[in-house]
């Protein structure tokens, strides 16, 4: 051979401690790879602690961002879903290992440390949760405990890792009519497979959601209320390893005509937006838990331009990444419909744009969910 | 101005002795941070013994140190295609850095070292990788050894 190069030559025995090191600062596929190696790396490069040494290692590489696409009428139920590359835009095959036909859908719930939450139906009502790790393939069902609830006012998901563990949990929570005080949930565990803790919450709030966001094993929902629960009036959290609410009023100053949250400078940001004549203002007040059940509320970013869009929108440390349609319908000829989707990066310190990635379609579909997602080798 | 530069003695496997600006072994080395920062180097009498790392490696580990002392305001590619060109060393020499900075704490050393040897196993066949790090005797049976052949037939 030829291409014999010093690089061909083996090294000699390196330590099993300085390979450890080597191995979780590697790339996914070469760790899945090097799997193989051994039965001792085996067992190794699949334990918990590599796992999540491996994840703390590659954390800052690799955002990818899920779009969950679908038609109308459906709320949150998409029919595929769109893989991006944060940094680059490239775009990436994302294919749930479960098909489903035209009457099925997929709704995502949330990705924590790599793994995927998802709620899929292949028709009907028969809908199933699924935990699915995109790099692995690996599977996990579980039972959708909001199957009972339809019709309910409230039924929501969050799904999250407990901190520094490698179990995950599932948390639901319902309630049936807007005007009821009392907020049910019940919690699944990775570790017993199993719904096992429920419980009810009293709370002021009618609406709650539907977006949540996750962070630290706890999670943020909005309560709305109002005459069409546009009014943000509290912060409800649950925590999924201490299994305890709380609902902290919205401070006066930091509502405005449209609110979300949002994951932001690894915590959580609630988003103001004001229209100012043409130009649209956003707000981002990072919010932090105090003691006593209390939230700080900082005022952190202030943008203003022309097109960014209300929702939905992501922010990726200091950058805000938009997701915008288009829709273009001309008369009521089914072929002149066409949807145009827009990724793109909004540089808050030099206030530039830069498109990552467009997307057309020739029917009228609709963007359904965003979630940040980063790759992982944790266990389903 | 006027007072010299401090030195401090390392001495190699070989007992080849050599002087080095304290202040970048000091910067880049945790290990000998720690030994002047408890006291327990002599500048007057004391040096620094090194008895796993060979003269030759010890040489590159201090020019790896300076220049990183003396051009860390130069720009990225700079170092970068320095760095590329410090370690064009055969596999042994970078075995032998390995250890060496192993030994002494050099983070970015490591980092650079790890980072060559990840490139190394990329996109290599397995039995590939077990050549580069000398895995003689994987433990799967046969069988086993069989079955997961079959099951990732792109990576053998």
């Amino acid at each position: 051979m030829s291409d014999i190069t010093h690089k061909r030559v083996p090294l000699p025995h390196i330590n099993d401690e300085l390979l450890w090191k080597i191995f979780s600062k590697s790339h996914h596929k070469t760790v899945g790879k090097c799997r193989m190696l051994s039965k001792k790396w085996r067992h190794k490069l699949s334990s918990p602690y590599f796992v999540k040494q491996h994840f703390m290692e590659n954390k800052l590489r690799d955002k990818q961002m899920i779009i969950g696409v679908g038609y109308l009428p459906f709320d949150e139920k998409s029919k595929w879903f769109l893989c991006v590359d944060v940094a680059s835009g490239q775009q990436f095959d994302f294919n749930i290992p479960i098909p489903i036909d035209n009457f099925g859908y997929y709704v995502l719930i949330g990705s924590d440390q790599g793994n995927i939450c998802l709620k899929f139906s292949q028709g009907g009502f028969n809908s199933t949760l699924m935990i699915l790790n995109p790099l692995t393939r690996r599977m996990a069902f579980v039972t959708d405990k909001a199957r009972k609830h339809c019709s309910h006012a409230v039924s929501l998901y969050a799904f999250s890792y407990v901190l520094d563990t490698i179990e995950y949990r599932i948390v639901h929570v319902y309630k049936k009519h807007y005007k009821d005080k009392v907020l049910s949930w019940t919690l699944y565990n990775s570790y017993e497979a199993e719904w096992t803790y429920s419980g009810n919450f009293q709370t002021k709030t009618q609406k709650l959601g539907p977006k949540n966001i996750v962070d630290k094993g706890v999670v943020y929902w909005i309560g709305w209320e109002g005459v069409r629960f546009e009014e943000p009036t509290s912060i409800i959290t649950f925590s999924l390893q201490s299994r305890l609410f709380s609902e902290v009023n919205v401070p006066h100053e930091v509502r405005s005509s449209n609110n979300s949250l949002t994951n932001f400078n690894n915590g959580v940001g609630f988003i103001s937006y004001n229209n100012i004549g043409f130009t649209r203002e956003v707000v981002v007040w990072e919010i932090t838990p105090k003691a006593n059940d209390k939230l700080g509320w900082e005022k952190m970013i202030k943008v203003s331009g022309i097109g960014i869009p209300y929702n939905p929108t992501i922010f990726v440390g200091k950058d805000i990444i938009s997701v915008m349609e288009f829709r273009g319908s001309f008369g009521s000829a089914n072929d002149s419909e066409s949807t145009d989707l827009l990724i793109s990066r909004f540089k808050f310190m030099t206030a530039r744009r830069k498109h990552l990635l467009h997307r057309n379609w020739n029917e009228n579909v609709y963007v359904k969910s965003i979630s940040m997602h980063l790759q992982g080798l944790y266990p389903v | 101005m006027g007072s010299p530069v401090k030195k401090i003695m390392l001495c190699s496997s070989e007992k080849e002795i050599f002087s080095v600006e304290e202040q970048v072994m000091v910067q880049h080395s945790v290990i000998i941070n720690n030994m002047i920062e408890d006291g327990s180097y002599n500048h007057e009498e004391s040096k620094i013994p090194l008895d796993c790392v060979d003269s030759k490696t010890l040489k590159k580990v201090i020019d790896y140190c300076t220049h990183h002392t003396h051009h860390h305001n130069d720009n990225q590619e700079d170092l970068e295609a320095w760095d590329a060109q410090f370690l064009n060393v055969d596999s042994n020499g970078l075995y032998d850095l390995l250890m060496a900075a192993n030994y002494l704490e050099i983070r970015n050393l490591l980092d650079l070292i790890y980072g060559t040897i990840k490139n190394m196993i990329k996109g290599k066949k397995i039995d590939e990788i077990r050549r580069i790090f000398n895995i003689k005797d994987h433990g799967f049976t046969p069988e086993e050894e069989e079955q997961n052949r079959k099951e990732y037939p792109h990576f053998y």
